[in-house]
């Protein structure tokens, strides 16, 4: 009983090792070998197993691949599914597009890249290959992104691979850092709140704007009774009074302001610690995911700022503006000959009166227009049961 | 094939039990969350006169038998009885300026959270006196946000700090109940055996404190939800957490173990839009302030 079992099993890995090994060489027949060969050569392409991922009669993805994006990696790099699962995601990661940035056959670069290091990280990030520095930090002047970033997942923002203090201090060096920062207080920490970690104007590539106070000294700020935002708010009144406001970004620790703002300097307008959308998303992921994955976002906008007030409003969706005005800064035609709107023409559903906001959701919606239901029939019989 | 040989062959309990082991099989397909909510609308508090309103908050009188709504964009509160029926608007002598939470301090006096004067406003109907009290914390403003009252004090959070203060009957601090570490700030909170219940939404965490101020327990909800903006407590140890962004309501227990979720983003009348607080009422109902669709639901079992 124990040899038959025996031959049996010789038998089918033998058919199975045939297979694969036959599978290959009929790919290969007609795939030209050289698409798959390179220094670093994929395990299954190596081992001939072409079947492993692709199915060669039929399937429901594109290459007649078995599974879709990150689900087929992950079927057998299980391990690394759960470690890129932890803190803050890259996107493509966070979406499973692990072809973003790595080769599925074979490739020159390590770990399967498709291409260099820094020509993947700068197809996406376009602003900051654009952007000429006249000086440049040296990790940055390489394509040495990996030198900080993490390239799937990382505890810290921004995907550095250590608290950003740490991360600079370990090049250079507590005495370094403090011999340039003559008179500075306690130990050196917080670079990112003056310098630049890719490039600058200038000598230490300090920020391209300073805050006013900051260009005077650090007394200006430091040692005042006054702490947090009632520091900030002490001189930016105009911005009290908006967050005096059902809705208010103001909430956190002592640090609320500088959630947003660098209270030293900054390349962006309004000391702000980074761009709009990479600044608003790292509170409102949700919303920015909702409109990726929607069949029908809404274009994309320069600045959040656009439609939202970022301090304070006493609007929905802390617009600022009603949801009529907003809209027609852009959609002009609308603005003037629409569907009926305005404080008279009151939305049966909310007893408040018709916006662009009644019908459609500029965040992303899986109707066209952004509409929320279907304009076919859904929507408009919410209000017009008759037809 | 085969699986028509199975079917045809199998006795009926045998394929119920095959089945049974089928679906506890496949991770989540059986699970607490499928549970049905027992909560049905059981009316809701709204009017044609409240038109352009954008409700923030809603205080329960049970002694009363009235129900009040803040709307903020009316500078108004609108009571209303018990069956939801609508009674009257009100406002002060000159307004309030952007009201955002209230509650009954004792027979004749409200306090209500003006926000547009970052004041607590004591309105005395005895006496028809209104006063605004700026709340000071070391000679900083206190920037007064939802408001709680609990065995005769008052509770109020301040958004510039997150923390929460007990004070006195003059208003005046007299218990912190600080900020967590990392907390980037906490949206709102209900008070229950003298124990506070704040909620993070940052950082997506249930925060327990003592009546001392100190955090007894922290509770990681962020696998459940995406914005959360409200919480409220039953009697039965389940825990409410109203998600502004989805629309919806979840339902854990105390150890965050999801029991089950209702309700979804919309206009209908088992949706929300934007909806901005959730509390119970003293006679068990759940009722949601719904600022996106002007109304309030209030949900029996």
């Amino acid at each position: 009983m124990k040899i038959r079992f025996a031959i049996l099993l010789a038998a089918g890995v033998l058919v199975l090792f045939c297979n694969s090994a036959l599978a290959a060489q009929g790919c290969i027949s007609c795939h030209p070998k050289k698409e798959f060969s390179g220094k670093i050569v994929h395990e299954p392409v190596a081992q001939g197993k072409c079947t492993q991922c692709h199915n060669p009669h039929v399937a429901k993805f594109k290459g007649l691949l078995q599974k879709q994006g990150g689900d087929l990696c992950y079927s057998c790099h299980g391990e690394a599914k759960k470690a890129f699962g932890q803190g803050v995601q890259h996107l493509p990661v966070r979406e499973g597009k692990c072809l973003a940035c790595h080769s599925p056959h074979a490739s020159a670069q390590k770990g399967l890249l498709s291409r260099p290091i820094a020509d993947s990280c700068f197809s996406c990030h376009e602003s900051l290959a654009k952007n000429e520095f006249a000086r440049k930090h040296k990790p940055f002047a390489e394509g040495n992104c990996v030198a900080c970033h993490q390239p799937h997942n990382a505890d810290n923002y921004q995907l550095l691979k250590e608290d950003s203090d740490k991360l600079c201090l370990g090049c250079h060096s507590q005495p370094d850092a403090l011999a340039g920062h003559k008179g500075f207080p306690g130990k050196a920490g917080k670079c990112l709140s003056c310098h630049n970690p890719h490039g600058g104007k200038g000598k230490g590539l300090i920020r391209a704007n300073s805050h006013a106070p900051f260009k005077k000294g650090c007394t200006s700020c430091h040692g005042k009774e006054a702490k947090g935002s009632e520091l900030c708010l002490s001189c930016h009144a105009g911005v009290r009074e908006q967050m005096l406001a059902p809705h208010t970004h103001m909430f956190a620790g002592d640090g609320t302001c500088v959630e947003c703002h660098s209270p030293h300097a900054s390349d962006i307008a309004g000391l702000l610690k980074a761009p709009y959308e990479q600044l608003c998303r790292s509170c409102h992921t949700d919303t920015f995911d909702r409109n990726r994955r929607s069949l029908h976002p809404h274009p994309k906008t320069e600045k959040c700022t656009d439609c939202h007030d970022a301090h304070g409003s006493d609007r929905l969706v802390m617009l600022n503006a009603d949801g009529n005005a907003v809209c027609s800064r852009c959609h002009k035609t609308q603005g003037e000959f629409s569907h009926p709107v305005g404080s008279d023409i009151v939305d049966h559903r909310t007893g408040q009166g018709m916006t662009c906001l009644s019908c459609h959701d500029p965040m992303g919606t899986e109707y066209r227009y952004n509409l929320k239901l279907s304009g076919k029939k859904a929507l408009c019989v919410q209000c017009h049961r008759s037809y | 094939m085969d699986t028509i040989w199975i079917v045809k062959r199998c006795s009926l309990p045998v394929a119920g039990v095959v089945a049974l082991l089928f679906c506890l099989a496949i991770p989540g397909h059986v699970r607490a969350t499928d549970a049905p909510s027992p909560w049905k609308l059981a009316f809701t508090l709204s009017d044609k006169s409240l038109h352009d309103a954008l409700p923030t908050a809603l205080y329960v009188d049970g002694d009363k038998k009235r129900y009040y709504m803040v709307d903020s964009a009316g500078g108004r509160l609108a009571s209303f009885d018990d069956q939801g029926a609508f009674q009257k608007t009100f406002s002060p002598e000159g307004g309030l300026l952007k009201p955002f939470d209230m509650v009954r301090l004792d027979e004749s006096v409200l306090v209500v959270v003006e926000k547009g004067k970052n004041s607590l406003t004591k309105i005395d109907f005895a006496s028809k006196e209104t006063t605004r009290v700026v709340v000071q914390d070391q000679g900083r403003q206190v920037m007064v946000d939802r408001l709680e009252s609990s065995a005769g004090s008052l509770y109020v959070l301040d958004r510039a700090t997150g923390q929460i203060y007990r004070l006195s009957d003059s208003f005046k601090i007299e218990q912190r109940f600080p900020l967590p570490e990392n907390s980037g700030g906490i949206v709102d909170f209900k008070i229950v055996d003298k124990q506070i219940w704040a909620l993070g939404q940052q950082e997506k965490t249930l925060y327990v404190y003592s009546d001392n101020g100190l955090i007894t327990k922290r509770i990681d909800i962020s696998d459940l939800v995406k914005f959360p903006v409200a919480l409220a407590l039953d009697n039965g140890g389940l825990v409410y957490i109203l998600d502004r962004h989805q629309g919806e309501v979840i339902v854990l227990d105390r150890k965050a173990k999801l029991k089950y979720r209702f309700l979804d983003k919309g206009h209908g009348p088992q949706s929300l839009y934007y909806p901005m607080e959730i509390l119970f009422d003293p006679w068990g109902r759940l009722c949601i302030v719904d600022e996106g669709n002007n109304r309030v639901q209030v949900f029996g079992r």
